[in-house]
C-alpha cells in the first residue's frame, strides 16, 4: 500500500499541507499513507480552495463526501486526490450534532454537489449555500435521516449509539436477536 | 377588449411555445435500470435534463451497521451487479489494511484473474447497452452470447454467474478449480478475435461514427471537476489508473496499458472500453503465467474485529474508482460504511452533458456512461 | 345488376387478393425477420411452435387477438381506435396497380404509376393520427418525426420512380414491366435502384430509418399506447403490409416484376419481394440508427441531389439518343456507383470526419447551456 515512487510521499504531502494551510488547519496527520487535514467548518471553503489551486496539491479531484455520525459529534470527510501525486487527502470536518451546519464545496467542484446531497440525505448536514438541497436517494417525504444513529430510537438499542460499546449488545428480555447468531 | 384578447388574455402573445416535460423512466427502454430523467423538451431538443435517483434504494450502508463483517460480504455483489468482484475487493481490501493482514500471493492472483474476466463482461454489457441505445441490437446479443463464456469460468471458480461471494478476507473463499486454467487459456485464445468481430460490426460503422464522433464531449478538467473515473475519465485524456498508479495487489507485476481517448466524445468512451477488453485479456493471461502455488486464504476467526479506525481503499472497476470508506469502532460491525460508486459521479454529470441535445443524442449519451443505477442507488 | 356482377367479378376478387397478399405478408416476414434475426445473431430464434417454428406467427397473432382491447383514458377516442384500420388502407390500396402477371392486375390503370404514388403517402396518415390521439409524449413525438421522415424521403422515392417512367415512356405498371423484358431496369439503372431502396427503408421506418418507433428513445413511438389486436395491426400488418407492397412496386419497377429467367410467372414476384425483405432484414441486424438531423440532411443533401441528377442525365441521354439510351444510362449509373465505392474510404469519409470534427467546435457552444468553466465557478 505504498505510493509509486516519484510522486510525493505522505510526509511531504504533510509538510506542504502545513506550509500551505497555515492556521486554518488545526491538526495535519497521516493515516495509512493518506494525509488527514482536521479544519473547522468556517475555514472549510478556503482550504477548499487553497487546496485545489495549489501547484503541487492540485486537488482538482473530489472522490466522495462523507458523513459520519458518531453519536456525540458528526463529521463530514472530502476525500480529494490529486492525480499529479497519490496521497488522497481527507478534509475532515467536525460538526456539531445538533445544528449540522458546514459551508458548502459545490462551487469549488461540482461533482460535490451530489455528495453533499447524499450526505444531507443520510444525516442531514445542512450545507450553507448549496444551490439544490434536496434529498437524493430517499423519497422527498421522508421523515428521517436514516444514516443518523438515533434514525429510528424505538428499534434500535440505545446501547449500540455509544462509540466505545465494543460489546456484544446485550439481549433484552424477551427478544430474540437474530443477529448473533452468527 | 378584442376578441383575441379574451381568447389569449392580456398581453399573452397569441400563441404559447411551452415546453413539454417528458419523464423519461423510471421504466424506460434506455435508462439502465430504473434512472429517472425529467426532460424539458422543445420539439426534439433536450433543454433541461434533470436525473432522479432512488427508485432501487435499498439502504445497503444501514445494513452494513447492522451486520456482522463476513455477513456483509454477501450483499457487496449486489450493489453493481454486472461487476460484483470489485465491490467485494475494496471491501476486504479495507478491512484487510484495518486489520493489518498480509494476503498470501496465490489469492492476490486469484482476485486479479478473477476482476479482470469480470471486467471483460462489464465492458461486455456496457458496449452492448450502448449499441441498443444506438438502435442497434445485433452487438447486444453478440455480446450476451461471448459473456456466456465468461460466466461459465466465473462459474467454475465462484459457484455464481454474476453474485460471487468469492472474496474474503485474507484471501478467497477456495482455490481455482483443476481445469480453470485449461478453459480460461482457450478463452483467452479466442477472444480478441471476437473484439475483432465488434470492430468490425460497430466501430467501423458509418452511421455509427456519425452518431457518436463529438457527441457528450467531456473536458478533461470537467471530468475532473465531476470526480468521474474510469473508462468515462480516461476517455478524456485524464491519464489516471487506480491499478498502474497506486498499483494494489499484484498489478505492479503485470505489463499492460492504459487506454486513453482524445475527445472525450462517446466515441472514445466506447473505444476506450474495446481496449481495456484487449487488456484485460494480456493481464489475465500474464496472472495465469506468473501465478504461485500456496494456500489462497487465511485462518481467521469467524467474528472479525478489526481494530477501531478509519480507512478508505479503492479498486478500479469497469466504471471507475470504486472505494469503501470504513470506520471500526472495534466491534463486531461496521460503524459506518460509505460505497463510493464511480457511477453515482458520472450520474451527476449528465444533466451538464446532455443539456441542449436532442432525444436520440441524449440516449447515446447515456449509453455511452455506462451506467448502472444498482451501485449509484445503494 | 351490372353493379352486382361488377362487385363479384371485379371487386370481391380484387380485395380478397390484396387482404390475403397483406395477411400472408403479416405472417411470413414477421417470422422470417425473427429467423434470420435470430441466425445473425448467432441464435436460434423461434423455433419451438411447429416445425422449426412455424407456428409461431399464428400463436403471436392469436395471443395478440384475445387480449384486452385497452383504449387509454385520456386518448381521442374514435382517433385511437380508427388509426389502425386508417394506415392499413395504405397498403390495401396501392397494391391494386401491381401487375400479377402478364393478364391480371386487380385494377390495369393506365396511370397506375401516379396513382402508386399518391395512394402510398398516405401511409403517413394513419401514424400522424395514431401518435396524436394516443395522448401520450412519446406517441406524439413518434408521429411527428414521420411525418417529417416520410415527406422527406417521399422526394427521392418519386424522383426514382420518374427515372422508370423516363426509361419506359410510360406511366403504365403493364408497360413497364413489358419494357422490361431485355434487360431489368435495375441492371440499367443501378443507382436508381439503390436509392429507391434507400428512400423505400426510410419511408417505411425500417432500421436504420427507425425513428418514429425507436424503442431506445419513444419506448415504442406511435404506437406506445396500442396493444392486443390494434397494436398486431400496426405491428404486423401495417408495417410489414407496406414492405410487402413496396418491395413488390420495387421489384415491378426494377426487376421485372413477374418476369423471370426461365418462366414467367408471379412466384417470381413473390421471390423477389422476398429479397428485397431479405435486404430489410439485413440492414435491421448490422445498422444502429440514424439521428433525426441527420436522416433530414442524409435526404436533403445525398439523395435528393444524387436523384436529380440521375434524372437530368438520363433525360440527357433520352433527348441525346432517343432510339439506344439504355446503354449510355448504364454506363453512367454503374460507373458513378463504383466511383463512389472507389472513393469512399480514401475521399469521403474522411471529408465527412473532417465536416464532423468542424462540427464539434459549434455543437459545444450550443450544448452547453448552464455549466462550470475551469475554475469551477458556476455561471
Amino acid at each position: 500500500m505504498t505510493p509509486d515512487s516519484g510522486k510525493l510521499t505522505s510526509q511531504q504531502a504533510l509538510e506542504h499541507a502545513r506550509d500551505l494551510l497555515g492556521k486554518i488547519a488545526r491538526d495535519l496527520t497521516i493515516s495509512d499513507w493518506h494525509l488527514v487535514i482536521d479544519v473547522r467548518g468556517d475555514d472549510l471553503p478556503e482550504a477548499a480552495l487553497r487546496l485545489r489551486d495549489d501547484e503541487k496539491l492540485s486537488c482538482k479531484y473530489i472522490i466522495s463526501i462523507i458523513g459520519v455520525d458518531y453519536v456525540d459529534w458528526m463529521e463530514t470527510l472530502y476525500l480529494l486526490r490529486s492525480l499529479d501525486h497519490s496521497v488522497p487527502i481527507r478534509l475532515r470536518v467536525r460538526l456539531d450534532r445538533e445544528k449540522p451546519e458546514v459551508p458548502s464545496v459545490t462551487y469549488i467542484w461540482s461533482g460535490a454537489n451530489w455528495h453533499e446531497r447524499e450526505a444531507y440525505d443520510f444525516f442531514g448536514i445542512r450545507f450553507l449555500g448549496h444551490p439544490d438541497l434536496r434529498r437524493i436517494l430517499t423519497r422527498e417525504d421522508y421523515d428521517t435521516h436514516p444514516m443518523k444513529k438515533d434514525a429510528w430510537p424505538h428499534r434500535v438499542r440505545r446501547t449500540e449509539w455509544r462509540w466505545e460499546n465494543i460489546e456484544k449488545p446485550r439481549r433484552l428480555p424477551g427478544e430474540t436477536d437474530r443477529r448473533d447468531r452468527s | 377588449m378584442s376578441v383575441t384578447d379574451e381568447l389569449t388574455g392580456p398581453g399573452k402573445p397569441s400563441f404559447h411555445l411551452e415546453e413539454m416535460v417528458l419523464n423519461m423512466g423510471p421504466q424506460h427502454p434506455s435508462t439502465h435500470g430504473v434512472l429517472r430523467l425529467v426532460l424539458h423538451l422543445d420539439g426534439e431538443l433536450a433543454v433541461s435534463v434533470e436525473p432522479v435517483l432512488g427508485y432501487l434504494h435499498r439502504g445497503f450502508e444501514k445494513l452494513a451497521e447492522n451486520r456482522t463483517y463476513l455477513q456483509y460480504l454477501a450483499m457487496l455483489s449486489r450493489l453493481d451487479y454486472l461487476s460484483g468482484s470489485f465491490m467485494e475487493w475494496s471491501y476486504v481490501r479495507s478491512i484487510e489494511a484495518l486489520m493489518n493482514i498480509e494476503v498470501p500471493k496465490r489469492a492476490e492472483y486469484i482476485r486479479v484473474i478473477v476482476s479482470e474476466l469480470n471486467r471483460i463482461i462489464s465492458h461486455e454489457v456496457a458496449i452492448g447497452d450502448f449499441m441498443l441505445n444506438l438502435g442497434a441490437v445485433t452487438p447486444f446479443f453478440w455480446v450476451f452470447r461471448d459473456r456466456e463464456d465468461v460466466m461459465d469460468l466465473l462459474e467454475m471458480v465462484t459457484g455464481q454467474r454474476m453474485m460471487y461471494n468469492y472474496m474474503r478476507v485474507g484471501g478467497v473463499r477456495w482455490d481455482l478449480p483443476e481445469d480453470f486454467e485449461a478453459g480460461c487459456r482457450k478463452f483467452l485464445k479466442e477472444y480478441p478475435a471476437k473484439i475483432d468481430d465488434y470492430e468490425q460490426l460497430i466501430t467501423d460503422n458509418e452511421i455509427f461514427i456519425s452518431r457518436t464522433l463529438g457527441m457528450g464531449i467531456i473536458k478533461p478538467y470537467e471530468a475532473l471537476d465531476y470526480g468521474l473515473s474510469g473508462p468515462n475519465a480516461r476517455a478524456s485524456g485524464v491519464d489516471w489508473d487506480l491499478r498502474r498508479e497506486v498499483g494494489y495487489s499484484v498489478y505492479p507485476e503485470f505489463d499492460f496499458k492504459v487506454p486513453l481517448g482524445q475527445h472525450g466524445d462517446c466515441f472514445d468512451r466506447y473505444k476506450c472500453r474495446i481496449e481495456e477488453m484487449r487488456e484485460s485479456v494480456k493481464i489475465v493471461e500474464q496472472a495465469l503465467d506468473a501465478i504461485c502455488d500456496g494456500p489462497v486464504n487465511l485462518k481467521l476467526p469467524p467474528m472479525l474485529r478489526p481494530p477501531a479506525g478509519d480507512i478508505y481503499r479503492a479498486v478500479e472497476s469497469p466504471r471507475g474508482e470504486y472505494g469503501v470508506y470504513l470506520v471500526s469502532n472495534g466491534g463486531l460491525r461496521p460503524w459506518r460504511l460509505k460505497l463510493r460508486d464511480p457511477t453515482f459521479s458520472a450520474i451527476s454529470m449528465i444533466p451538464k452533458l446532455t443539456a441542449g441535445n436532442k432525444i436520440a443524442d441524449l440516449v447515446a449519451i447515456v449509453g455511452s456512461l455506462d451506467l448502472l443505477m444498482g451501485g449509484v442507488d445503494r | 345488376m351490372s353493379g352486382v356482377t361488377d362487385f363479384l367479378t371485379s371487386f370481391l376478387p380484387g380485395f380478397l387478393l390484396a387482404l390475403a397478399v397483406i395477411a400472408a405478408s403479416a405472417v411470413v416476414f414477421p417470422f422470417l425477420m425473427r429467423r434470420v434475426w435470430g441466425f445473425m445473431c448467432d441464435r436460434l430464434g423461434p423455433n419451438r411452435v411447429g416445425p422449426q417454428g412455424l407456428l409461431q406467427p399464428f400463436a403471436d397473432g392469436l395471443k395478440l387477438f384475445v387480449k384486452e382491447d385497452v383504449t387509454p383514458s385520456q386518448a381521442h377516442k374514435y382517433l385511437f381506435l380508427i388509426a389502425p384500420a386508417v394506415a392499413l388502407i395504405t397498403p390495401m390500396l396501392t397494391q391494386v396497380v401491381i401487375p400479377f402477371s402478364d393478364n391480371y392486375t386487380i385494377a390495369n390503370l393506365n396511370i397506375g404509376l401516379i396513382y402508386l404514388v399518391a395512394v402510398g403517402a398516405f401511409s403517413v396518415l394513419g401514424i400522424l393520427i395514431a401518435g396524436w390521439a394516443s395522448n401520450n409524449k412519446y406517441s406524439l413525438v413518434g408521429g411527428l418525426r414521420a411525418a417529417a421522415q416520410m415527406i422527406s424521403y417521399e422526394i427521392p422515392l418519386i424522383l426514382n420512380i420518374v427515372l422508370v417512367a423516363l426509361l419506359t415512356g410510360s406511366l403504365s405498371l403493364n408497360m413497364i414491366v413489358g419494357a422490361q423484358e431485355t434487360v431489368w431496369f435495375g441492371v440499367v439503372q443501378p443507382l436508381a435502384f439503390i436509392i429507391y431502396i434507400i428512400a423505400g427503408v426510410a419511408e417505411l421506418n425500417r432500421t436504420p430509418f427507425d425513428l418514429p418507433e425507436a424503442e431506445s428513445e419513444l419506448v415504442s413511438g406511435y404506437n406506445t399506447e396500442y396493444g392486443g389486436m390494434r397494436f398486431a395491426f400496426f405491428a404486423a400488418l401495417i408495417e410489414w403490409g407496406n414492405v410487402t407492397v413496396w418491395a413488390m412496386a420495387g421489384s415491378t419497377l426494377f426487376l421485372g416484376g413477374w418476369r423471370g429467367p426461365l418462366f414467367n410467372s408471379p412466384l417470381w414476384l413473390a421471390v423477389k419481394v422476398g429479397i428485397i425483405t431479405l435486404v430489410i432484414i439485413w440492414f435491421f441486424s448490422t445498422f444502429p440508427r440514424l439521428q433525426i438531423d441527420q436522416l433530414m440532411s442524409f435526404a436533403w443533401k445525398v439523395l435528393i441531389p444524387l436523384s436529380l441528377l440521375n434524372v437530368a442525365v438520363t433525360s440527357g441521354f433520352i433527348l441525346l439518343w432517343p432510339e439506344n439510351f439504355f446503354l449510355p444510362t448504364a454506363i453512367f449509373s454503374w460507373s458513378s456507383i463504383a466511383l463512389f465505392i472507389i472513393l469512399f474510404p480514401s475521399v469521403i469519409r474522411k471529408v465527412l470526419l473532417r465536416n464532423r470534427l468542424r462540427l464539434l467546435a459549434t455543437r459545444k457552444m450550443t450544448t452547453v447551456i448552464s455549466g462550470t468553466g475551469k475554475g469551477g465557478i458556476r455561471s
